[in-house]
């Protein structure tokens, strides 16, 4: 399971993607306990490979899956349904994602 | 007019019956919701209110004055309290759901209207289905978990099914979210 893309850190990003649906890449590095670099590198071959798309958004470069990939519906299914995961599952589980109104103060 | 060890329904039946008093209908909403029914899984420091017949946030200012309220940023915090105050919406909802029917909790301070525990459940469902919010489908596991005796199922089933799945990635969320609380309630 740890080579299914290719790689363990490959592997983690796509599950961790298709979970987020979107995110940054000092946002994966840090969920998934991996180095910057190293979860660059994993996007960029990803990408690469059709499988990811990245696009900027004021600073930072978001990476979603590319919704042109063929089997995309597919593989966005299956990565979800895989960070269900125990592995998985306990480090999105207190992940706050929801927006926090302006001015609030917690 | 004393908080300090006042729970979050206690200290919201208070601003609700002082709001009242001024002609301002208010519901608890949002995440406070939860807190009202099973505060032993997740602890809202703010306590969220939709006025359901409108309002403005002068009058609301004004009317939460003499509870010793005063606002701070989009809050209203007191001295003497661990909740801080915000007034949300008018009409609140689920996800594209108006809601305009809620529960009515009975404190000794007087009865607090909030969501229903099944809205309250699928306005945290919403935000997984949404914003991919993982936080929100853990508090609502586990709040059903905490209460399944008091829990209609197919409520919350209903509840969960009017949220909207008009985008794939909402809907592949809902079924995960489904079976994820399903299983919680069993």
């Amino acid at each position: 399971m740890d080579a299914l893309f290719g790689s363990r850190v490959r592997t983690d990003v796509l599950v961790a993607v298709g979970r987020l649906g979107s995110a940054y890449v000092s946002e994966l590095a840090r969920l998934l306990g991996k180095r910057p670099i190293e979860v660059q590198r994993a996007v960029s071959s990803l990408e690469r490979a059709g499988i990811l798309e990245t696009r900027r958004v004021g600073n930072v470069r978001m990476v979603e899956l590319n919704p042109r990939f063929p089997e995309y519906q597919q593989l966005a299914e299956m990565l979800l349904t895989m960070s269900e995961r125990p592995l998985y599952a306990r480090k999105w589980k207190a992940q706050r994602r929801r927006p926090r109104a302006m001015g609030k103060a917690r | 007019m004393t908080f300090k060890r006042g729970t979050l329904l206690e200290v919201a039946a208070q601003a609700s019956a002082t709001l009242q008093r001024a002609g301002i209908t208010v519901a608890v909403v949002g995440g406070s919701a939860i807190t009202s029914y099973v505060p032993e899984v997740y602890t809202s420091k703010d306590i969220d209110f939709a006025a359901i017949n409108g309002t403005s946030r002068r009058a609301f200012t004004q009317a939460l004055a003499p509870l010793g309220f005063r606002p701070r940023g989009r809050d209203y915090v007191h001295p003497n309290s661990n909740f801080t105050l915000d007034l949300v919406a008018d009409t609140p909802y689920v996800d594209q759901r108006p809601i305009t029917e809620f529960e009515m909790i009975k404190t000794r301070y007087g009865p607090v209207r909030v969501y229903s525990f099944e809205d309250a459940i699928a306005d945290r469902i919403a935000a997984f289905l949404h914003w991919g919010d993982s936080q929100s489908l853990d508090v609502a596991e586990r709040a059903l978990k905490a209460r399944p005796a008091m829990t209609n199922w197919r409520r919350v089933s209903a509840a969960l099914r009017k949220l909207d799945t008009s985008d794939p990635q909402a809907a592949r969320r809902l079924r995960i979210a489904l079976r994820r609380l399903r299983k919680a309630y069993i």
